[in-house]
Order: C-alpha cells, then structure tokens, then sequence
C-alpha cells in the first residue's frame, strides 16, 4: 500500500508525523527497535496515554484528561569486527575488509500521547517512532588519503553499511470502552504508518567485496500505510490485578509494503539514480502483560511481547512499481526489473519483562525492571545494517507527583546485547545464492548496546 | 528552554540533519574518486590507411570485445560474423555476433543475435544503436550468470582500420561506446571496442581498446 492508498492519514496525524519525523532522523546509531516510550510503564496493561500504541484498552485506566511527553535521550553503541572476507584483497590492500569498526551516538527521541476519558468510553492519541534509528560506521584511517584503494577508507562494514538509517514514525487514534460488571476493557486503534529507508554501502559489480571494482550504492524508500491495532484489559481483583493484551496488525496490514524511492549508483565513474521500489512484509506484534497493585505501597509487573519477524523474508529492491518475483535461489523468474534482493529469513523474536515500583510516599515512586529479548537476525543472514542478538536489560527510576496535575518520571535502561560470533556461519555470499541476492559475508563478532534516558511528563485532569 | 537558547538552536537544526544525510557518505565516496582517469577509446586509432577498405576486404569473422566502465579490463567476448557490400562510395555492413563464454572466451553460450545492417559513410565512420539487448550471463565476466541487458550506441572509425599487406583483409579496427545499462544494474556506461579478424580459426588475443590494452586473463 503507498500513500495514494492509505486511509488513515488525517491531517493533524501527518503533521505529528512530519514533527516527529524530523526528529527521529536525527537519531544517530540509535538501535532498531526503540518502543520503549513510557519508560517502566509502557506496557499493554500501563495506565498512561501510551496505552495508545501498546493497549488501545487500558485508555480506560488514564485520568479524565491525560497528557504525557517522553523525552528519551538514546545512546548507543555497537562493535563489529568483520574477520572473513569474500574475495580476499591484493597484498596493498590488507585490513581494507576485515578488522574492527564501531559506531556511537546519542540522539532526541521524543513520545506524545494524549487521551479524554468520559464515562466508560476514552478516547487517545498519539505519536512516536516505535522503530526509528540511524547507524553511520566509523572509517578506517589507515586508508585515509589512499587513492589505489578509496572505498577502503569507509572501514570495514562499508560492503554492508557506511551509513543509513530507519524510520517507522506512527500516529495513532483509539478508542476502548470498560464493561463494568464484567471489568473489562476494549479498545481498537488505526495508525497511519510513515515507514523511510535509507541505505549507502560499497558496491562492486561482481557483488562481492573485490577492493578493486569498489564503488557506491544509495538506496531509499518511503511510504504511508494503514495499520490497526486491538486488545484488551480484564480486572479480576478490582483495583489490585489488571491482566491485558493487545494485538498490532503490521504496516500495511497483511499486504506486502512498497517503499518508493530511487536507487543512486556510482560505477565506472558515472553516478546514476533511478526510480525503485523497495517491498518486504513488516511484523505484526503480540503484546500482554500483568500488573499487581496488592498494596498501596507496591506494584509489580510482568510484561512482554511476541513480533512475528519470521515475515520478513527478504528486502527487495526493483525498478519502480514492477514485482520482486523471485525464486527460493533469489533468482529472479522472469525479466530484468530486479535490482538487488537482500535475503533475511528472519525468526520470530519475543520479549518478556519483569519489575516493580515502591511508592514511599503517595507523590513518589521508584522502580526498577529487569529483561531479556530475543535474537531476531539468524547467523546466515546477519549483517552490519542491522545488528541483533540475545539482549538482557535493566531499568531503574521514579516518579514524582511534583503538582496535583504534573508528575514527572525519570529513568536509565541500559540494554546490551551479548556478544555474536558467526565466523564461518554467514550465508550471505553462498554461491548457491542466485547473483543479486548475494552480499558480501557478514562474518565476524557482532555486539552493541543501548542507554535510554527517559523523561515523561504527565499532566493529569480529573 | 529558555528563550535566549533557542535562536543558536534553531541556527544548528540544519547543521544536525545535515549530518545524518546519508547521501553525505555517498557524494564523499564521487569526491575521493572524481580524480580518477575515465575511460575513453583507449588511445590513437591504428594506422591505418585511411580510406574506406573493399567490401570483400571487410568481410569475415570476427572477435569482437566490448569493454565499458564497469569494469573494462573484463569485457564481454563475441564472434562476429561480417558481410559488406559495396554501397557506391559506402559501405553496408550485415553483423551476426554469438557471445562467448566468460570462461573461455571461445565457448558459444546464448543465442546468437538476428542479423542487423548499418551503413559506412565515405569517410569510414559509422554509428550502430542497439536497444534492448540482453546478453546471457555465462557471457557476463563480471557478474557471471547474471544476464544484462542494455542500450548501447557503438561508434566505429573503419578508414583507420589495420589491415594485412596493402590490398589483404582487414585484421582490427575498434571505437568507443556509450550506453545505459538496464540490468543487473541500472547505469549509464561508457567504453571501447575492438574486432580483430579470426584468421584460420585462429583467435587472436583480447585486447579492449584501439590502443591494444589486453583484457585480464579468463578465470
């Protein structure tokens, strides 16, 4: 589905689209999946606005008039030391493909969300980027100024990545409504999904990493879609159990997403940029949670979410609006439209939280969470665009209710991946690949780690 | 934030997303490379006589070696079959050219082309447009077993061609290309040709332009 077809894109939502676009693409080397607004509290059973995006249900559980703004600062940091090379460089070359590289940064990502509670129906809104994030490869200066070899400078994860960056950015109207004698709530959503893509990366026309032929490659997409969103909140012991779930449908509900843009190549010494689409299938999600209040002093939460990567087969770039028809090879059936097919066969991944809060006092609260997440990427197909692994994290905060209206919550996640050695196990330039599906290796050890400083601010009516 | 911070904020907003452009680390890559030499027909045109061969001295068989940017020291090997017929003071020219393998550059793969006519002026140049061509991919030494296809325009200099003793065959002649790839990938190319005589059976060496460059060697 393309912005022609989109049926979700009311205007106030494409401006906070717009508004938070631009934000988030300053978001340097800010990690993938970053729907961690609401801190502690941004789950499918939370009783803030952002149940707009986690659980259009719990809007039942906010005040009358509920505002809140997460201000997240993201730092991250990742580490790829590439220790296999496709097609080994001549003897003036050695280190222009293998060795280490990192990337670090820090980047605004800010969250709003509003919602209106009248009677048993609430009403909520909202904007954020749920993945958003922009990873620019550090270069190598031992190929500063080397004019045989000057790709090589763009260090050692350039065949995969120099620089690029991801945005989906949504706005969000939902509605639930709370069944008082059953204690029980539900809520529909529709977003309107701006989804970009941008990629450079080092090129050789033999499609692997031969020094020698090293030119560019620019690749980019962009389209608005529709999604929904549906769950629930049930209530079996009034005021100390709240058990929930929601489901997210994916960007473009179940179609396959087109994302318009141009590929721009460098080759032989002409640059040429031509119209293409990029199509894939993005996830939907599975969210649930359980949070006990079993005294006023106490809250504890147990949450997490199941994302339905496996349907994110493949990346397929073609000649603007033809099908990416490829065989199980990645060969392409039939004509020449066929630019280049990045092969994922990604896996589905879960996550699953635990932690709690202690209030002190009525105005103040602290918490802390402990987690763990799923590896999505499998070695075959992991590369430097996009990194993943098995992900432990920990959080710790409070809140303050520094006015009868404004609460203000602080909290640190930190969020690191444990360490990936694939040497020997990419598949990415396996023979049996058909020609324009095959990469450079992604081999070599692989780790990162993210830091998320939140600020949320709730202004509360009743 | 106060108020007095917000002019130099706003100053730096374009700075910071000017940064996080990607194209940035592409536009870097065409500045560190721009210096670099660009392939032209690869140096003086033979010396050759300098007027328009006979007819029955052009026709024969052929190594044709077509060379572009993309890689040009890996070109794309045809036989070529040529019939010329005397056309007053020009010459027609009927071309049927049969890819070679990548491997061996001897090896027909593919189909060979339907045959197609261009005209010689006077003076001995002639231009030859070739839309919508696919090439198979065992011919392609660069992607192999990826097929291409392309528009190419071949501009040839026949007057200049070498040619054996004073009245013999031609044996070589050779110009410069300009083109658009279409696939694999999508791109404008430029590069050189050659066609070097067969002599009885004989394949003569791949050289890639009127300088006689060699081609690298087949894998």
């Amino acid at each position: 589905m393309t912005m022609n077809h989109s049926r979700f894109a009311p205007a106030l939502a494409l401006a906070l689209l717009v508004a938070l676009s631009m934000s988030a693409t300053r978001a340097r080397a800010a990690g993938f999946d970053t729907a961690r607004f609401g801190s502690e509290h941004g789950h499918a059973a939370g009783s803030n606005p952002f149940a707009v995006y986690y659980n259009p249900a719990a809007l039942t559980g906010t005040r009358r008039i509920h505002l809140a703004v997460d201000l997240s600062l993201l730092s991250h940091g990742a580490y790829y030391d590439r220790t296999e090379t496709t097609t080994p460089p001549p003897a003036d070359a050695v280190g222009a493909n293998t060795g280490e590289t990192k990337a670090i940064d820090v980047a605004p990502l800010p969250s709003l969300a509003a919602s209106f509670r009248f009677g048993d129906f609430a009403l909520g809104a909202g904007a954020y980027a749920p993945v958003s994030g922009q990873q620019r490869w550090q270069g190598n200066d031992d190929f500063r100024g080397n004019t045989m070899y000057p790709g090589a400078r763009d260090g050692t994860a350039r065949w995969h990545l120099i620089h690029g960056d991801i945005l989906l950015a949504q706005a969000t109207l939902a509605g639930a409504y709370h069944i008082r004698p059953a204690r029980l709530s539900l809520g529909v959503g529709v977003s309107s999904n701006l989804m970009r893509m941008r990629i450079v990366r080092a090129l050789a026309p033999s499609l692997d990493d031969d020094v020698s032929l090293e030119q560019r490659v620019r690749i980019e997409g962009a389209s608005v879609v529709g999604s929904f969103s549906a769950g629930f909140m049930v209530e079996p012991l009034e005021g100390k159990l709240w058990l929930a779930a929601s489901y997210q449908s994916p960007p473009g509900f179940y179609r396959e997403m087109h994302l318009d843009g141009t590929v721009r190549t460098s080759l032989g010494g002409t640059v040429a940029e031509n119209d293409s689409t990029i199509h894939q299938y993005w996830p939907d999600v599975l969210r649930w949670a359980a949070r006990a209040r079993p005294s006023e002093r106490y809250e504890l939460r147990l949450f997490g979410d199941y994302t339905r990567w496996s349907r994110l087969e493949r990346q397929c770039v073609t000649k603007r609006s033809h099908k990416c028809d490829v065989d199980e090879r990645g060969a392409e059936k039939s004509g020449t439209s066929l630019v280049n097919n990045q092969i994922r066969d990604w896996n589905d991944s879960f996550g699953v939280r635990a932690g709690g809060s202690y209030y002190p006092t009525a105005r103040s609260e602290v918490f802390l969470g402990l987690g763990y997440d799923s590896n999505a990427v499998p070695d075959a197909t992991l590369d430097p665009t996009i990194l993943d692994g098995h992900k432990l994290s920990a959080a710790l905060g409070g809140r303050m209710q520094l006015l009868d209206s404004f609460g203000l919550l602080a909290s640190y996640t930190h969020i690191q991946q444990l360490e990936r050695d694939i040497t020997g196990k990419s598949k990415l330039d396996d023979p049996d690949i058909a020609s324009l599906s095959r990469l450079p290796s992604g081999g070599g050890r692989y780790s990162q780690w993210f830091g998320y400083f939140a600020l949320v601010g709730e202004l509360t009516f009743d | 934030m106060p108020a007095r911070f917000l002019p130099p904020a706003l100053l730096a907003l374009p700075l910071w997303l000017a940064c996080a452009d990607p194209d940035g680390k592409f536009d870097e890559f065409i500045r560190r490379t721009e210096t670099e030499p660009q392939p032209d027909a690869g140096g003086p045109l033979p010396d050759g006589g300098l007027e328009l061969p006979s007819a029955a001295q052009v026709t024969g068989t052929y190594l044709s070696v077509v060379s572009t940017s993309i890689n040009p020291k890996l070109p794309v090997v045809y036989t070529l079959e040529v019939t010329a017929v005397q056309q007053g003071d020009e010459l027609e020219l009927t071309m049927v050219d049969q890819p070679l393998s990548y491997e061996d550059r001897m090896t027909p793969v593919g189909m060979k082309s339907a045959p197609r006519t261009l005209r010689v002026t006077a003076e001995g140049s002639y231009t030859e447009v070739l839309t919508d061509v696919v090439t198979p991919g065992e011919a392609n030494p660069v992607l192999p077993g990826a097929p291409t296809r392309a528009d190419t325009t071949f501009n040839g200099q026949l007057a200049s061609a070498e040619i054996d003793g004073a009245d013999g065959p031609v044996l070589f002649w050779c110009g410069s290309l300009t083109g658009r790839l279409h696939a694999p990938l999508m791109q404008d190319i430029t590069g050189t040709f050659t066609i070097s005589r067969i002599v009885d059976g004989v394949f003569p060496d791949v050289v890639i332009n009127c300088a006689k460059d060699p081609a690298n060697p087949p894998p």
